[in-house]
């Protein structure tokens, strides 16, 4: 139970200090940084646990750094020119403890709290853990549910495969769930766990191996009325030969001891033929009426699955939700490029899908075939710099390469923010197609972040006498904590074009784009 | 605790009073109450473990009851469940007006609006044959609570015989086909024995429920359900009417659901025959017969244990 | 990479609660995620997760993967939990270990003389002294310096976990000195540890001289003797031997915790053995002072409890796979600890010095580093893992009854098991915290918790203080990759 210490180095316009024995999560890191960056006198600021991912992150911001461990907090201050360093740091010290001592809801913290998952579960059983530690860490705490008899989900990404299949092979042997790792949405019986959204009971249960999929099919199927009763999160892995769909085949035997569940949708990007066979043939064999939707050039839509899904419970398909912006403008204007800015992988995928058709292939970080061009996102420079020269392109701004030193753009808009702006200032892009994720973890208002920047980009356009289209994939649902219906109203406002479908989203962007009404 | 917790949020005295959001989990049936147009609701009753509310004057079809639970309370079909720490007869005082919908939806009261942030359901009914080993395990049961009873000196009163007298008639008449001779016999006791849910409503909702989950044909049971939960509109407190009409539609606690399923087989008798019984002072004994008289008549003695799934 | 698909087992029971939408879900890791689920009226119990040190990612890894561990740490603590421990002899040293003039046990992991602290140097003085290898201190200095007798024989030093047993603080002991003997009556396995010498200038604390010889002469001729033949008296009558595990139990209740605080646990023992004693015929006045001698002597029952405790440990001993930690002892320069799955290999690290209350005008500068095999009883699962039991202790370590409720919870986060026999009365006769695991100390950096006594930095000072201390992290790091080096490939 080691003090923290603290090591401080730096020249005088600069202030940099490493404390041992503390730690915080890098959400919280995230949002400590931008509080002590808007101190007065604060030129710049990171607050970061020393991983060697962070520590690139501080010396490009030029920082000069003293040895730092992998467990050491560095807390690293640029001054303003002619301010005070002391009294700044001073200041900057006390917002950061403020920031880190903060936690928001809350209400459980109790004086000494457990420090690993099976010594809260050996305090007080619960039925599941959601376990988010840094991917190198995350196996322990699975581990340790699964032994104390609970089902677990794990956000963290970076675990290794053996130790996914490790810890799939224990869940099974022991009858409980293992989802994830790199699992960010589940809900079961109600309860959002990840990111999720607010969806009334239905007779349907989702198996998803894609969590944006996953949310979009559940907001469509909320949007018709059908409900949604379970959506069992598999971790974007498992449907892969590696894995071997241990956790879908799982998730199956689960839903079909559930009494409320008349049928089971498998949502998935791409995935290895072999494994949805042996997925088919085990749902036959429990007698569970299984819709696959994986995504693919050539497969069905999310929300054709969605269609299909309706059609099999008798349920009437509606007209998808849409809503136009307050100031519509008639024609349809010459064509242009299309610039696609995703925060969800899988909704990127089905729009490049849905729009090659009319556009052709199209530039992209995660191009859909092997022989589509691929866009440099190395960093945000080098996508900058990759979309200034590209044809038609959509991005997935949640892509690794690009969260490095921030969180998702489900949480953080800024890096979106910047490209919107950067599509409004080039003269070929004419259409712009966002995705807005709702729910509960995701962003508190994210049509108030973007609206002034979707605003600022079409006048810009304006000013320069061209004209710039904006299309939105709103995936939410009537009883998310934003509120659908509000955030579609903003986002109109701010002369959106908006969506319920992200297939109907993807056609009228490539529509505008192509320059046919 | 509660308001403890919401007035800390709260940034100003009574001057500045602004309404603080209260997370719940909402009963998903309900939800075009809960998001519709705005309504006016009182408060009827309000306690540690629950509140009802009365929507509209709190009797009829039109006029619905809600329940708001506490964290770890037995949740009827129709509660609001709170998060810890959170008391409903602090939130919502007896008596009290409040409002259910509008443009925020949820429930609101002065300062605090209930805010449904999850939708929940009770659990689905289950269907099957009753098993006659679980039959005589609950019949085993409900016996020996009764000696004991009358042991300690507290033979069930009068009222409580009577309305738990109904159920096999009833029961008889639901097996014969005879929706008549059955919302007869249910219809007699509604209203009769202590509390807030009278004995002889409890018989009827295990009645009806067992009915329901043990696939009495509709045409014989919807006009009962029907007969009943129109009759208990008039014939007891709105409360138990409200509970009785969810009965009636074949919705109720996770509690009695196990039971059900307990009696069907497809769970092991304990504990659930032991939660149903601890339930209230009669209650649970009053629903277990209900479901019993019913279970009797429908029984299947083709599987006779209980035995653990093997998927 | 993909193993043999195992067969499924039936969906379990926690499922079922968690597709009713679970009323309370664990979180470890980003509050954000946390804060959804509290959003939606879900209770979270939040993990105050924090990374294990650097570097032990990949032992930790490799030995949370390892299939053994889980079944092998069941089993190990299962056989400490369930070994006895009955009185059923006191004897000499060399009868009992065959001790050799010139060879010395100490206490703690191995040791040389060059790296000995003062109180363990000034205890092997006093050994040299009563063993009558040396008559002055120089000599005895120079002889053990040089780790040979006048006469060519050896001087030589060696733990005495080495040789099944245990000795409190300096825990020195030679052929001459007397020892209890404890039993499991299940296996006939024995471990031992010296007499209790008492307060004052002792040789436990590194005192020499005569004061000290003299009373272990009179331990020898007079105390031991008559010990024996009350002990063996005791044992052969149809009461049987007196049962150390039994009073250990007992004491938890009285207020005990069996390392610092013994006062119970000495009384209880004296009940059992005053009869015995008086029915042996010996001279009363000599009985008298045996009596009054373990009767002034609030530790005298210590040891007994950690011969008792040794004896379960190694009950728990060579399970391959196992993460138990069966022993944990100081030689006052360096802190060492013995896991179950690797065998007699120490991991040791610098001992620290307590932290507590100190007598009269003793302060942190008199105190040497932590000393003495006595942290057995942690590893047993009673002395500072059972503070709770023992409020009054937090007078004499420091701390108050908070902090003592605090230590005992926390330590059920380090260990494997509530122990079936010894119980904490406040905490809901919950079995005390018993068997130490190595992984959760380095994943969690939650330290045992040691109750215990503090030396003089000074040979022959005697205690100075009692107070409270922590193993160094490091004995359990390197234990840990000591682990993973032993996890089969295939695992």
């Amino acid at each position: 139970m080691s003090e923290p210490t603290t090591r401080t180095a730096g020249a005088s316009s600069e202030h940099v200090e490493v404390r041992h024995g503390v730690y915080h999560d890098s959400v919280t890191l995230l949002a400590a940084s931008r509080e002590v960056a808007g101190v007065e006198g604060v030129a710049a600021a990171q607050v970061a646990m020393g991983t060697p991912l962070n520590l690139d992150v501080l010396a490009s911001m030029g920082f000069a750094l003293p040895p730092v461990a992998t467990d050491d907090l560095v807390v690293a201050l640029r001054f303003e020119p002619g301010a005070d360093p002391e009294a700044t740091r001073e200041t900057a010290a006390a917002a950061l403890t403020a920031a880190l001592s903060r936690r928001s809801g809350g209400g459980n913290v109790t004086v000494d709290p457990a420090r690993t998952t099976a010594a809260a579960l050996r305090r007080t059983p619960a039925p599941v853990a959601l376990v988010s530690v840094p991917g190198s860490h995350a196996s322990a705490e699975a581990l340790d549910a699964l032994r104390a008899g609970s089902s677990v989900m794990v956000f963290s990404d970076n675990v290794p495969v053996a130790d996914e299949v490790m810890l799939k092979h224990e869940a099974t042997q022991r009858g409980l769930l293992m989802m994830g790792p790199d699992c960010g949405t589940a809900v079961v019986g109600g309860v959002g766990l990840g990111f999720a959204n607010v969806t009334r009971p239905g007779p349907v249960s989702l198996v998803a191996a894609s969590g944006t999929g996953a949310q979009h099919l559940m907001t469509l199927l909320d949007a018709a009325d059908v409900g949604v009763r379970h959506c069992l999160g598999l971790g974007g892995r498992d449907l892969s030969a590696d894995v071997g769909g241990l956790g879908a085949e799982q998730a199956l035997r689960v839903l079909a001891a559930d009494e409320g569940t008349e049928l089971v949708v498998l949502v998935s990007k791409p995935a290895d033929a072999g494994v949805l066979d042996r997925l088919r043939a085990l749902a036959d064999s429990l007698g569970t009426t299984l819709e696959t939707a994986a995504l693919g050039a050539d497969e069905p839509d999310l929300t054709q699955a969605a269609e299909r899904v309706c059609e099999r419970l008798g349920v009437a398909v509606p007209a998808w939700p849409a809503w136009s912006p307050d100031d519509e403008r008639p024609g349809a204007g010459s064509p242009g490029l299309l610039r696609g800015l995703f925060s969800g992988g899988t909704l990127c995928d089905e729009a490049m899908a849905v729009a090659a058709r009319t556009l052709g292939p199209l530039a992209s970080n995660i191009p859909l075939e092997a022989s589509w061009p691929r866009l440099d996102a190395s960093g945000p420079t080098a996508l900058a710099a990759a979309l200034a020269g590209a044809g038609h392109a959509m991005v997935d701004l949640g892509d690794d390469t690009l969260t490095a030193g921030r969180a998702h753009p489900m949480i953080d808009p800024s890096l979106r923010l910047e490209a919107v702006a950067a599509a409004g200032a080039d003269p070929r892009v004419r259409v712009l197609l966002l995705d807005v994720v709702l729910g509960h973890a995701s962003h508190a208002d994210p049509a108030a972040e973007h609206a002034p920047a979707l605003t600022a980009a079409a006048q810009a356009a304006a000013a320069d006498g061209r004209r710039l289209d904006v299309v939105v994939s709103l995936t939410g649902t009537r009883d998310d904590p934003q509120g659908r219906d509000a955030q579609a109203a903003a986002l109109t406002a701010a002369g959106a074009h908006v969506h319920l479908s992200n297939a109907e989203a993807a056609r009228h962007a490539a529509t505008l784009a192509g320059g046919t009404p | 605790m509660a308001t403890a917790a919401a007035t800390a949020a709260a940034p100003a005295g009574p001057d500045q009073r602004r309404v603080v959001a209260v997370p719940v989990a909402g009963p998903a049936h309900l939800a075009g109450l809960l998001r519709g147009p705005q309504r006016p609701a009182t408060v009827l009753v309000s306690g540690r473990g629950a509140a009802y509310l009365g929507v509209g004057g709190g009797r009829g079809q039109d006029a619905p009851l809600l329940a708001v639970v506490a964290a770890g309370a037995v949740p009827v079909p129709c509660a609001l469940v709170l998060p810890a720490g959170y008391d409903p007869c602090e939130l919502l005082p007896a008596g009290g007006d409040v409002t259910v919908g509008g443009v925020a939806g949820g429930v609101t009261s002065s300062g605090t609006r209930l805010a449904v942030r999850r939708w929940w359901s009770s659990p689905p009914l289950p269907h099957g044959r009753a098993r006659p080993s679980a039959v005589a395990a609950l019949t085993g049961l409900l016996d020996r609570l009764d000696a004991a009873g009358r042991a300690a000196g507290a033979a069930p009163a009068p009222d409580v015989v009577t309305a738990r007298a109904a159920a096999g008639p009833a029961a008889a008449a639901l097996a014969d086909g005879d929706p008549a001779k059955a919302v007869a016999a249910l219809v007699a006791v509604l209203g009769l024995g202590p509390g807030a849910t009278p004995s002889g409503d409890d018989v009827t909702a295990g009645v009806l429920l067992a009915a329901r989950a043990t696939d009495v044909p509709p045409a014989v049971l919807d006009p009962v359900a029907a007969a009943v939960t129109s009759a208990a509109a008039g014939a007891t407190g709105a409360v138990s009417a409200a509970l009785l009409a969810d009965a009636a539609a074949g919705r109720c606690a996770a509690v009695v659901t196990d039971a059900v399923a307990a009696l069907l087989g497809l769970r092991p008798p304990e504990p659930a025959f032991g939660d149903l019984v601890a339930l209230g002072h009669t209650s649970g004994a009053d629903l277990a017969t209900g479901l019993l008289a019913v279970a009797r008549t429908q029984h299947d003695d083709r599987h006779d244990t209980w035995m653990e799934p093997t998927t | 990479m993909n193993r043999q698909t195992p067969s499924p087992a039936p969906v379990a029971a926690s499922v079922a609660d968690l597709l009713a939408g679970p009323s309370r879900v664990v979180t470890a890791g980003v509050d954000l995620l946390a804060d959804a689920l509290d959003a939606q009226a879900v209770a979270t119990d939040r993990v105050d997760w924090r990374p294990p040190p650097s570097g032990s990612e990949t032992a930790l890894r490799a030995v949370l993967a390892d299939s053994r561990r889980e079944q092998a740490n069941a089993e190990a603590v299962a056989r400490v939990t369930s070994s006895g421990a009955v009185l059923v002899d006191v004897r000499p040293a060399t009868d009992v270990l065959g001790l050799a003039p010139g060879e010395f046990l100490h206490a703690g992991p191995p040791l040389m003389w060059e790296n000995a602290s003062g109180p363990m140097r000034g205890a092997l003085v006093g050994a040299m002294f009563y063993e009558g290898l040396a008559a002055d201190e120089p000599g005895a200095t120079a002889r053990l310096a040089r780790g040979a007798l006048d006469g060519g024989g050896a001087v030589s030093l060696s733990p005495c976990h080495s040789r099944g047993g245990v000795g409190p603080m300096a825990g020195v002991v030679s052929p001459s000195m007397w020892v209890f003997e404890v039993e499991d009556p299940g296996s006939g396995r024995r471990s031992w540890c010296s007499l209790n010498e008492g307060l004052g200038k002792v040789l436990r604390y590194g005192a020499f001289g005569d004061e000290v010889s003299g009373r272990l002469r009179w331990m020898a001729e007079v105390l031991g003797p008559l010990l024996q033949q009350a002990v063996r008296r005791r044992a052969a009558s149809d009461a049987g031997p007196v049962d150390v595990r039994q009073v250990v139990a007992q004491m938890l209740q009285m207020g005990d915790e069996g390392h610092n605080r013994n006062r119970a646990g000495t009384m209880m023992l004296v009940r059992e053995l005053v009869p015995e004693l008086l029915e042996l015929g010996a001279d009363p006045r000599q009985v008298a002072d045996v009596v009054r001698f373990c009767n002034g002597n609030d530790h005298f029952f210590l040891n007994h409890v950690m011969p008792a405790c040794k004896l379960a440990l190694d009950a728990g001993r060579d399970v391959p796979g196992s993460s138990l930690v069966v022993a944990m002892a100081r030689n006052g320069t360096e802190f060492g600890i013995q896991v179950s799955g690797t065998g007699d290999e120490w991991f040791t690290g610098p001992a620290d010095v307590p932290d507590g209350l100190y007598l009269g005008d003793f302060g942190p500068d008199d105190a040497n580093p932590d000393i003495g095999d006595s942290a057995i009883t942690e590893t047993a699962g009673i002395g500072g893992f059972a503070m709770a039991a023992a409020p009054a202790i937090t007078a004499f370590v420091g701390g108050d009854s908070d902090l003592a409720l605090a230590t005992t919870r926390r330590m059920y986060d380090i260990t494997l098991a509530e122990h079936p026999v010894f119980q904490v009365p406040i905490l809901g006769f919950r079995g005390t915290p018993t068997g130490i695991d190595v992984v959760p100390v380095v994943r969690t950096g939650v330290l045992p918790q040691i109750n215990t006594g503090i030396a003089g930095r000074v040979a022959g000072t005697g205690q100075v203080g009692a107070g409270l201390v922590n193993p160094p992290a490091g004995c359990f790091t390197e234990a840990l990759e000591a682990l993973a080096a032993r996890v089969p490939p295939s695992s």
